[in-house]
């Protein structure tokens, strides 16, 4: 499993027009303007390759930071 | 999983009927004029064909077998088995096959099934129709597979109105104990997932009632009532890339299948985004998989068929042909398969 560092870059490189040090482990991401039902797929996406983990769509709307996802992501 | 297969039988043709209405989606003034672009460059999609009011999916099936039994010579008579697959029919009762057999002129003598599945129905429409006829007693069958869920969109739903595709498609199967077609297909459902997909109200479990026609109000602007499709998205994403690669490769397994001796991959056209996440995972080499979302958008269980009558249509009507084939959706549900089929006597594809 990646190290947080590496998820939080991992996350901000699926997105196109966010900045890249707009995101931070306590990044509120579904607050993001750029964060809609395409993204959280570019996510699900991102964690089944970087993790061999794959996530539900329910499970990224139970987490408010890239932290919490980040712990979801270990503890499955 | 469920395991099929399916010997004796060989598909003698196939058809698909679209409406011939055209909606762009460049015009969809739910999104912003500035965004539309991005918007349908990110789905893929950018037009879709939309049956009229009164035109049902039993209609586009309707045509599509006409246009199929006149070409490949079939004598109506001799059709003893109606395959009907859609999560679109008629009527709550009776029953859509029961009313095609009289609509299509066959004969009384007929055994007809309706199926209720949407985007996994045609390869659980193959394993039905032709389980029932490789044991030779029924020797010619009808599988006809197709849905017109337009008509359960509501406009102001951008998680659905840009992406489905109305369309009915007809598969001729019969008995053919020498050198037939083969199918090895593989199924499996998980219900838990009843609700990623469904329209709550019309059922019997929430029958029609004035509330159901009262549209709210959901995230990110859109609305819909209790008798509108609601798709969570995402979760049909994660049901898809955790299942269908595994259960794919379950299958080639279990029937010994090279993946290298595949000539198509002919995937489901959920969203471009999962295809192309299903091409990966597959390892799909380029040009082995053709798409038809540009200008037919998700055709739910008729996009297999639609395939065959488009990308692949000279090759199918010339020669013979393995065929990966995979549909999920709804239910949640899903079917895997290779098919060997080829030299077909007809492969159209027709407008209503």
């Amino acid at each position: 499993m990646i190290s947080l560092e590496e998820f939080v870059k991992a996350f901000a490189a699926e997105f196109d027009d966010t900045p890249e040090e707009v995101f931070k482990p306590d990044t509120h991401f579904r607050e993001l303007e750029e964060w809609g039902s395409l993204t959280a797929l570019s996510i699900i996406s991102m964690v089944d390759d970087e993790a061999d983990v794959v996530i539900t769509g329910a499970d990224i709307r139970s987490c408010t930071t890239i932290e919490d996802l980040y712990n979801l992501i270990q503890s499955k | 999983m469920a395991f099929v297969e399916v010997n004796n039988i060989k598909i003698k043709g196939l058809t698909v009927c679209v409406p011939s209405n055209v909606v762009e989606n460049s015009s969809y003034t739910v999104v912003p004029e500035s965004e539309r672009p991005a918007f349908i460059e990110a789905i893929g999609i950018e037009r879709r064909r939309v049956a009229p009011e009164g035109v049902c999916a039993s209609d586009l099936c309707q045509k599509a077998a006409e246009n199929l039994i006149s070409e490949i010579g079939w004598n109506k008579e001799d059709i003893e088995l109606l395959v009907f697959v859609s999560q679109t029919p008629d009527y709550r009762m009776p029953a859509t096959s029961c009313v095609l057999q009289h609509r299509i002129g066959l004969p009384r003598s007929c055994m007809t099934i309706d199926i209720s599945q949407g985007c996994s129905g045609y390869v659980y429409g193959l394993g039905v129709a032709g389980s029932l006829v490789s044991s030779g007693s029924v020797k010619k069958a009808l599988l006809l597979v197709g849905n017109t869920q337009n008509k359960n969109i509501n406009y102001n739903d951008k998680s659905t109105w840009p992406l489905f595709s109305d369309a009915g498609s007809a598969t001729a199967i019969e008995y053919c104990p020498e050198n037939g077609d083969n199918f090895k297909l593989s199924y499996m459902a998980d219900g838990g997932g009843e609700k990623t997909i469904i329209i709550p109200d019309g059922g019997y479990r929430n029958m029609v009632s004035a509330e159901s026609f009262v549209e709210h109000e959901y995230e990110g602007g859109i609305k819909r009532n209790n008798l509108n499709v609601f798709m969570q998205g995402d979760d049909v994403f994660a049901f898809v890339i955790s299942n269908v690669p595994k259960a794919s490769r379950t299958m080639f397994e279990r029937f010994g299948i090279q993946q290298d001796d595949i000539d198509y991959y002919l995937i489901h056209h959920a969203s471009k985004f999962i295809i192309n996440k299903l091409l990966k995972k597959l390892s799909v080499s380029e040009g082995k998989a053709p798409l038809q979302l540009k200008d037919f958008g998700n055709s739910s269980n008729a996009s297999i068929p639609l395939l065959m009558c488009t990308s692949i249509k000279e090759d199918a009507l010339s020669k013979r042909l393995k065929l990966y084939i995979s549909g999920f959706g709804v239910g949640l549900s899903l079917g895997v398969g290779v098919i060997t089929i080829g030299a077909l006597k007809c492969a159209d594809i027709i407008e209503l």
